[in-house]
C-alpha cells in the first residue's frame, strides 16, 4: 500500500467517524452515498434558485416570459390540428424490433411479426420529452397526460414563425430578390478562407511546376528502392565472417547492427579519421550495395517491422549463396570488382546473400564513385534512417492486447524492442559512415539482437510486472519457498500482519507448482487484499491467466475485473 | 413533518396558483427525501444530483398546472420526474446508456409491481424506497470481492465500529482501513448494478 493511498483511508476512515471537515474523494463516495444517503451533504439547491429557473407555469416571474400566451390564436390552433390529423404512424413493429440488441428479440433472426395495426400503434414521440417525463400513468390519471402531451406540441409551444424553415426560405428570397440583382459583394475578411488569394504571375508559375515536377522525379527515384529485410535471412551458423569483406555487410549492418549507439559512432569516426569527403563516398558505397541504384537494375529492397524477429532459413541462405557462387562463375572473365556484385539481381525471390567473391576493397570502389552519385545517395541513405525507421517504429508499436495482463507485458516488451530498435537505429548510422565492418560482426549482431527479443518475450510472458517490483523476501526465504511442494506448507508462511509479504510468497510459491495448485494458492492472495496493491494486483493478474489456461474464463474475467479496480 | 391528504390537497391547488409558500413547503417537504432515497442512489455524484434534484422541482412547478389530485402523493409525480432526469444524465454519457436503461427498467418494474405507500407520510418514512436501494446495493456487492463486500457491509450497513472490523478481519485498523478504501472504490465500478 502506498502512503497516499494510506491517507486517503485514514481520511474515509475518519470522515465516517464523523470528522466531516471535507468530503471524500469522489471515487470512494459513491459507495458512501449508495450505502448510507443519510451520510450525504444536504443538496446545495435552495428553492429560490429552483424558482429562478422556472419559465412558465403560475411561478414564473413577468421577467421570464419571454412570449406571450397566445393559445387563443385561432390561426395557429388550426394549422396545428391540421398538422396533427395528418401525421401518420411512422413507427412499426418491425422498426422496435430492428432496434433491439439485447433480450431474448435481439435476434437478427426473428421473425417479422405481422403488422396489426390495433395492437401496434406507436405514436412519434416529441423531442422534448416532457411526456416521458411525466409519463406515470400509475400514479397520474391519463388525462393529465394527455393534458401534458398536448400542452407538449399545442400552439402555446410551437410558434410557426419561429420555425427555421421559414427563417430558411426568408434569407433565400433575400438573396434572390435584393442581394443578387443588386450584384451585392460582402466583405470578406484577410484571415477567411474566401479571401481572395495573391495571384502568381504566369511565368513564376510555370517555373514552380517545372520545380515541383523535377523535385517529384527526384523523390520517386528515391522512393523506388526498399529494403525487403525479411529476404535478409541470416544466422550464426550460415554466415562465415572470413570471407565477406563485401557490400551485402552494409546491408546486413544497416539492418542488425543494434549495438553501436551514436556515441559509438562519433567514436568510431574520431578514430577512424574520416573526413567529411569520404563520409558521403561512403554512405554511396553502402547505399550502392543495399540499393543498387548503381547499375540501374530492379532491386527490390523493402523495410518490413519486426524484420530481425523472422525466422532464420539456413536453406535459404545457402541456396542465395549457391545462386550467387553460380552467377560470380559467369562473370569471373570480368574484373572483381564491386560493380558486379552491384549489379546482381537483389530481388526478394533471391534473398540478398553476400557474394563471397568480392574480395575488393571497399575504397577502390569509392573512388569510382562520382560525387554526385554520393551526395544523391547520401540523401537516400539520410531518408532512410529517418523515416523508414521512425515508420518501422511506429509499425511495432502498434500492439494488441485482451487482458490487462496483456497489456502490461505487452508494454513491458515494446519497451524491451524499442530499446533494441533504437539501438539499430544506431547501428545503421554507424553502418553509413562505416562500410568497413566484416560480416561477421553483423552476424553477431543478428544473433544478440535475436536474443534480445527472445529475452524480451520471456521477460514479457513471466513478468505479470513482477520484475519491476522490489522483492519483499530474503534470499533464504526465497530459496526455501521454493522447496515446499503443498499449498498448507506455503500458507503457513503467510501472515495477516504482513500482508505485502504473503503475497509475495504466494506468488513465488506458485511458480514452482502446477497450475491446479498455483491456483489454489493465488486464491488465497484475497485474504491479503490489504496489503501492497501492486503485489495484489500481480498476484489476481497471474491467477486470471491460470484460470484462463484452466479453462476457466469466467472467474479469470472476474480476477481480470478485481485487478483492474486496484489503482 | 406529517400531514394529511387533504393538507397535502390544500397545498396542490395552492401550488396551481402559484403561491409561494406553497413552494416552499414543497420543496422543504420532498427535497431532501428526493435528493438522499431517490437521486442520489442512483446517481451517487453530488453536483450532478443537485442538478437533477433542481431539474425535478422546476419541471413540477412550471406544469404543476397540469398535476391532477389522486388518492396519491405528489411525492411519486415528483420521483418519476427525478429518475427520468437521472436516466437523461446517464444517456448523455456514451458509457452510461446501458445503465440508463437498466435504471430505467428496474424502475418500471417498481411501477408495475406496485407500491405499497400511497401517502407521503409512507414516502417520508423511507422504509419502501430504502428497499429499493438496498436491492440495488446487494446487486452490487454481490459483484464485489467477497472481503470488499464485507467490509462495506460491516462498515456501513451494519455501522460497526473499525475497531470492530479490523477484529473480525483479523488485521490491524490501519489494514482495514486501505481494505475499506479500497472495496470502496471497487464498489463504484459496479453501482447502480
Amino acid at each position: 500500500m502506498t502512503t497516499s493511498e494510506e491517507q486517503q483511508a485514514q481520511h474515509l476512515a475518519n470522515w465516517i467517524d464523523g470528522d466531516r471537515s471535507t468530503l471524500p474523494h469522489e471515487d470512494v463516495a459513491v459507495a458512501i452515498w449508495a450505502l448510507r444517503p443519510d451520510l450525504a451533504p444536504k443538496p446545495r439547491v435552495s428553492i429560490e434558485d429552483v424558482l429562478s429557473l422556472v419559465r412558465s407555469g403560475p411561478f414564473s416571474s413577468d421577467d421570464n416570459v419571454l412570449y406571450e400566451d397566445d393559445s387563443n390564436d385561432d390561426f395557429v390552433l388550426s394549422v396545428f390540428a391540421q398538422v396533427e390529423a395528418e401525421s401518420p404512424n411512422r413507427v412499426s413493429l418491425d422498426d422496435v424490433l430492428s432496434r433491439i440488441q439485447t433480450g431474448p428479440f435481439s435476434s437478427a433472426e426473428t421473425p417479422s411479426l405481422e403488422k396489426d395495426s390495433d395492437a401496434v400503434q406507436f405514436h412519434v414521440v416529441s423531442e422534448g420529452g416532457l411526456a416521458e417525463t411525466l409519463d406515470d400513468s400509475k400514479h397520474v390519471p391519463k388525462n393529465t397526460l394527455n393534458d401534458v402531451s398536448s400542452t407538449s406540441v399545442s400552439a402555446n409551444n410551437n410558434h410557426w414563425w419561429r420555425t427555421p424553415w421559414l427563417a430558411g426560405g426568408l434569407a433565400t428570397a433575400l438573396v434572390f430578390f435584393v442581394l443578387l440583382p443588386s450584384g451585392f459583394e460582402s466583405p470578406v475578411s484577410e484571415d477567411s478562407i474566401f479571401a481572395p488569394k495573391p495571384q502568381f504571375e504566369e511565368s513564376r508559375f510555370v517555373e514552380f511546376v517545372e520545380e515541383v515536377e523535377e523535385v517529384s522525379q527526384k523523390q520517386a527515384s528515391r522512393l523506388s528502392p526498399t529494403i525487403d529485410a525479411g529476404s535478409v535471412q541470416l544466422s550464426n551458423e550460415d554466415i562465415q565472417p572470413a570471407a565477406e569483406k563485401i557490400e551485402a555487410s552494409s546491408i546486413l549492418e544497416l539492418l542488425a547492427d543494434k549495438d553501436a549507439t551514436e556515441g559509438n559512432i562519433e567514436a568510431y569516426e574520431d578514430s577512424e579519421q574520416v573526413t567529411k569527403d569520404a563520409l558521403p563516398q561512403k554512405k554511396s558505397i553502402l547505399k550502392s550495395a543495399s540499393v543498387g541504384g548503381v547499375g540501374g537494375d530492379s532491386v527490390q529492397v523493402e523495410t518490413k517491422p519486426i524484420s530481425m524477429t523472422s525466422p532464420v532459413s539456413r536453406n535459404s541462405v545457402v541456396e542465395a549463396g549457391a545462386k550467387q557462387d553460380e552467377q560470380d562463375n559467369k562473370e569471373k572473365d570480368s574484373p572483381a570488382s564491386m560493380e558486379a556484385s552491384v549489379d546482381e539481381d537483389l530481388s526478394p525471390s533471391a534473398p540478398s546473400v553476400p557474394s563471397r567473391k568480392l574480395e575488393v576493397p571497399i575504397e577502390e570502389v569509392m573512388k569510382e564513385e562520382s560525387a554526385e552519385d554520393a551526395e544523391e545517395m547520401e540523401e537516400s541513405l539520410d531518408y532512410l534512417d529517418e523515416s523508414d525507421l521512425v515508420k518501422q517504429e511506429r509499425e511495432v508499436s502498434v500492439v494488441t492486447a485482451s487482458t490487462a495482463t496483456d497489456i502490461q507485458a505487452t508494454s513491458q516488451e515494446s519497451i524491451v524492442s524499442n530499446r533494441v530498435r533504437s539501438k539499430r537505429k544506431g547501428g545503421l548510422l554507424k553502418a553509413k559512415q562505416s562500410a568497413r565492418q566484416p560480416l561477421s560482426s553483423a552476424s553477431e549482431d543478428v544473433v544478440t539482437d535475436s536474443v534480445v527479443m527472445t529475452e524480451s518475450k520471456t521477460f514479457a510472458t513471466q513478468s505479470e510486472s513482477s520484475v519491476q517490483l522490489p522483492l519483499v523476501l530474503s534470499s533464504e526465504q526465497q530459496n526455501t519457498i521454493q522447496t515446499l511442494r503443498t499449498p498448507e506448507e506455503i500458507f503457513a508462511l503467510c501472515n495477516a500482519s504482513s500482508p505485502t509479504k504473503s503475497l509475495e510468497v504466494l506468488w513465488l510459491s506458485s511458480m514452482n507448482l502446477p497450475v491446479p495448485l498455483s491456483i489454489e494458492v493465488l486464491k488465497v492472495s484475497a485474504e491479503y487484499d490489504h496489503g501492497d496493491v501492486r503485489y495484489l494486483k500481480r498476484n489476481w493478474l497471474r491467477l486470471a491467466i491460470l484460470l484462463r489456461r484452466s479453462g476457466d474464463v469466467t472467474l479469470a474475467a472476474f480476477y481480470e475485473s478485481q485487478a483492474a479496480a486496484l489503482p | 413533518m406529517t400531514f394529511t391528504v387533504e393538507q397535502e390537497r390544500e397545498m396542490i391547488l395552492a401550488l396551481q396558483k402559484g403561491d409561494r409558500k406553497a413552494a416552499s413547503w414543497l420543496y422543504e417537504t420532498f427535497a431532501d427525501t428526493l435528493f438522499r432515497k431517490v437521486i442520489l442512489s442512483r446517481l451517487p455524484y453530488v453536483e450532478q444530483a443537485e442538478d437533477v434534484l433542481c431539474d425535478t422541482f422546476r419541471i413540477a412547478l412550471e406544469k404543476i398546472e397540469t398535476y391532477q389530485i389522486i388518492d396519491r402523493s405528489i411525492f411519486f409525480w415528483l420521483r418519476r420526474i427525478a429518475i427520468n432526469l437521472v436516466v437523461d444524465t446517464y444517456r448523455k454519457q456514451v458509457r452510461k446508456r446501458e445503465l440508463a436503461e437498466r435504471i430505467l427498467a428496474r424502475d418500471a418494474v417498481h411501477m408495475v409491481m406496485g407500491s405499497r405507500s400511497t401517502q407521503a407520510d409512507d414516502v417520508l418514512s423511507q422504509a419502501e424506497e430504502e428497499q429499493d436501494t438496498k436491492t440495488m446495493v446487494n446487486l452490487a456487492l454481490e459483484k464485489l470481492n467477497p472481503r470488499y463486500a464485507k467490509a462495506l457491509r460491516m462498515r456501513l450497513l451494519e455501522d460497526r465500529s473499525r475497531e470492530s472490523c479490523a477484529e473480525s478481519f483479523g488485521i490491524s485498523v490501519g489494514n482495514f482501513d486501505v481494505l475499506f478504501h479500497r472495496a470502496s472504490k471497487a464498489f463504484r465500478d459496479n453501482y447502480p448494478p
